[in-house]
């Protein structure tokens, strides 16, 4: 076998051979116009990727509204243009593009620098400071988040912290108790280069999770704009938290092509998860923008309304268009900014972390029982999605469900998700968890649902604290289980026998037989 | 010469291709961003170009008035099967449709050709208008044999939604909302209590709530962020008490009329002390769903 390929590798390599010494003979005789094309071909190859321009791509709901809506008109008041903003301007304006980016300091993200407080002026040249942990810094820009010069920008010489003072480069008269931030936005910028390095070819540079890699991908990788997060520790209407984030980008998803970063330093993960929420907050923002023009000024609502059962004109949409964007958009796009730094500071308060009540209900072959009686039961419905052997492939997988905008049926049966994906439930028998595997990570999932997906919450209404424990029991050890479905009838709960669950249960064979419906 | 030529073809292509587009992977990791500070205090205070037309309408003075009307359904009514006969649910059939068959609510005409279930509302609250007092009590929202009571609900922003059940069976209650976040969680058999959800923004039309469960059961919300709205009852008739006199443009819509829109501005005005009634058509052919 091996004499054979070395055989054909060698008549290969002279096949070759006698090309490439046929090419260099006549190389001498190629004509000019091919040495051009060489010469522009090594050109492009060599400085064609300069700096590319990377972008924030904006959001198909952006697109789909009309050029006004998107981008603003210009009005004339007292023979004055004056621009009136649209969603693109906003978005812009508060967050800025790959190259220009902008620290909204109303949103609850460590956009990074040392913030402080002017205690006295010492002299024209120097400040003493309070900042918090400080560090010495040299040559440095500064802003003044208070007082009279509130969001200029100035250079310092350096800050000392051994003495808590900063050399301005130019004389300034600064009252004390003026707040500012030394080498602002520095984490956000840091963020920006890991997330472009490591993050961006499968969750794209807006965060949309259409980067280049994305389209070989399944499940594919997460759309942030959404501003929703499948894995959190926090309660059903709550966000993500940053230790969520971090913990993912540190462990990775399994099952996933969501690797793990282990080996980027702290403060790495720590710039690279505070740049996710700044580009989660961005594609939310622009999207709770476009929800409030899209029913009056989308291509296709104006289409309906300018059609003759409609029966408005162009001109007197533009019209109306142009009053929304003077009196209603400005105070809607500071509200939104308002609204989502707190729900996404909220995320972060210990009122949104879910603590169970109890302590975890020691694993026992009675708490397993009791889990699989209630994975089983009417109550929880969880065989209804994953099957009642834990496979995934519970009933519901084969249901058609209906767009809830649209009310049609989908194409495909199964169960879709805000990113109009279809997901699979759980198989539970392969003992990975996307969520995490430690108890309180089940704990969460069960208790708080799977944001974004199918997977309701059970905390709170349908299943105590103890009952949430006995079905993560239950749920760790269904990979371990000798026969699948089988619960050894010695480690029942004695009195309980008559109720034992049945290798396929009465009630989720009904239910498999429903499927088609 | 052949080799030539193709190496020379494939480098020009080669280059240019990542000339063109191939540099974008990797998105300039290399490049340091500018970082520019905005203040978090809103700076939006100025106020725009004089007031415009806005799709909001100046209330004229004067007393509120009563806007009363009737959806009336013109045209051959079509007859929509049941969506679930009785006894014939395929999951948990000894309580969906257990007593009475799932009908198709999607378009409900009652007495005098009445359209049920059509939400008559402003988009806005008229400039003006007086601040008016949150309902101290919760919305209801119920489901009783596999199916949401009311199918269509109007509440107010901020207001307390209760969802209870009535079926001996677990249900999961799903919104789909275009600006409040989505709520999905299991609502245990039997709950009487209920589970207490807020909406906290209003929102431009109603969305669909569903169970995921029973993938026939599905209903309306509408939070607002005023008082002037109504649902059509039985017989397609409303009532919006206390408008502000001067001219408003509804919003009518319906879940079974084709695009969700009846009327996108549909023009009252209301005068101050008078009741002012109207009758809202419903062209057969709007129906589309």
């Amino acid at each position: 076998m091996s004499r054979l390929n070395e055989k054909i590798i060698l008549q290969t390599d002279s096949i070759v051979r006698d090309r490439i010494l046929a090419a260099s003979v006549e190389v001498r005789v190629v004509s000019f116009r091919f040495q051009i094309c060489i010469v522009i071909g090594l050109m492009a190859t060599v400085i064609g990727c300069g700096e590319p321009n990377a972008k924030f791509v904006t959001s198909d709901r952006t697109k789909g509204l009309i050029k006004e809506a998107r981008r603003g008109a210009k009005v004339e008041v007292n023979g004055e243009d004056i621009k009136l903003k649209g969603v693109e301007d906003y978005v812009v304006e508060n967050f800025g593009t790959p190259h220009d980016l902008v620290a909204w300091l109303r949103l609850p993200v460590d956009f990074g620098g040392q913030a402080g407080t002017v205690a006295t002026q010492e002299n024209e040249g120097r400040l003493k400071v309070d900042i918090k942990d400080g560090s010495d810094t040299g040559n440095a820009t500064l802003v003044w988040l208070t007082g009279d010069s509130a969001g200029q920008t100035i250079t310092i010489n350096g800050y000392n912290a051994a003495v808590g003072e900063i050399a301005l480069a130019e004389t300034a008269e600064v009252a004390a108790g003026t707040q500012f931030v030394i080498s602002p936005g520095q984490t956000l910028a840091d963020g920006r280069r890991h997330y472009m390095t490591h993050c961006s070819h499968c969750h794209g540079t807006a965060g949309d999770g259409a980067g280049p890699t994305a389209e070989y991908l399944y499940p594919k990788p997460r759309d942030y704009r959404k501003g929703i997060f499948k894995f959190t520790r926090t309660k059903a209407p709550e966000k993500i938290t940053t230790p969520d984030l971090k913990r993912i980008v540190k462990q990775g998803i399994p099952g996933t092509y969501m690797p793990s970063f282990m080996l980027l330093a702290d403060d790495e993960l720590h710039a690279i998860v505070e740049y996710v929420r700044f580009l989660a907050i961005r594609g939310e923002y622009e999207n709770k923008l476009c929800v409030e023009l899209e029913e009056s000024y989308s291509t296709a609502a104006v289409k309906d309304r300018t059609s003759n059962d409609g029966g408005e004109s162009k001109d007197d949409i533009i019209t109306e268009l142009t009053g929304f964007l003077a009196e209603d958009l400005p105070g809607i796009a500071d509200d939104t900014g308002t609204l989502l730094a707190e729900t996404w500071e909220r995320a972060n308060s210990e009122e949104s972390l879910i603590v169970p009540s109890i302590a975890r209900t020691p694993d026992s072959a009675e708490s397993r029982s009791r889990g699989r009686a209630l994975f089983l039961s009417a109550k929880a419905k969880c065989a209804n999605c994953h099957g009642p052997n834990g496979l995934g492939n519970g009933p519901q997988t084969e249901d058609y469900e209906k767009d809830p905008v649209t009310n049609q049926f989908k194409p495909l049966p199964g169960l879709y998700d805000e990113w109009g994906q279809i997901v699979k439930p759980r198989n539970l028998t392969s003992g990975i968890y996307r969520g995490g595997r430690r108890p309180i990570d089940l704990f969460s999932r069960i208790h708080a649902g799977i944001k974004g997906a199918k997977m309701p919450a059970f905390g709170g209404s349908v299943l105590k604290d103890e009952e949430i424990w006995d079905i993560v029991n239950y749920v760790l050890n269904i990979p371990h289980e000798v026969q699948t479905g089988k619960v050894v009838a010695a480690a029942l709960p004695k009195d309980d026998k008559a109720a034992a669950p049945k290798a396929v249960p009465e009630k989720a064979a009904a239910s498999t037989e429903g499927a088609g419906e | 010469m052949m080799i030539v030529k193709r190496i020379s073809v494939g480098l020009t292509v080669c280059g240019l291709m990542a000339f063109v587009g191939g540099c974008d992977i990797g998105g300039g990791a290399s490049v340091i961003p500018n970082v520019t500070v905005k203040l978090s205090e809103s700076d939006d205070t100025e106020t725009g170009p004089g007031p415009g037309p806005g799709p909001g309408v100046k209330s004229t003075g004067g007393g509120p008035g009563t806007l009363k009307g009737k959806v009336v359904f013109e045209g051959a009514v079509p007859k929509l099967a049941d969506l679930i006969a009785k006894g014939g649910a395929g999951k948990d059939p000894e309580v969906c449709a257990a007593d009475n068959a799932i009908p198709n609510e999607s378009l409900i005409v009652g007495d005098g050709n009445g359209v049920k279930n059509v939400f008559i509302y402003l988009s806005k609250a008229p400039k003006g208008a007086p601040k008016t007092e949150m309902p101290s009590e919760p919305a209801i929202f119920d489901q009783k044999g596999c199916q949401f009571l009311p199918h269509c609900l109007l509440l107010r922003k901020g207001q307390k939604l209760k969802i209870l059940s009535d079926d001996p069976i677990a249900h999961n209650t799903h919104t789909f909302p275009a600006k409040n976040s989505s709520f999905n969680a299991g609502i245990k058999a039997g709950d009487r209590e209920g589970t207490e959800i807020v909406y906290a923004s209003s929102e431009s039309k109603p969305f669909a709530v569903k169970c995921d469960y029973h993938s026939w059961m599905n209903a309306y919300h509408l939070p607002l962020d005023h008082p002037y709205g109504a649902i059509s009852g039985d017989d397609g008739s409303f009532e919006i008490k206390d408008v502000p006199s001067g001219k408003h443009n509804f919003v009518i819509w319906h879940e079974g009329a084709k695009g969700g829109y009846l009327q996108r501005k549909y023009s009252v005005t209301i005068k101050a002390g008078e009741t002012t009634e109207v009758s809202i058509p419903y062209p057969a052919g709007k129906f589309g769903n």
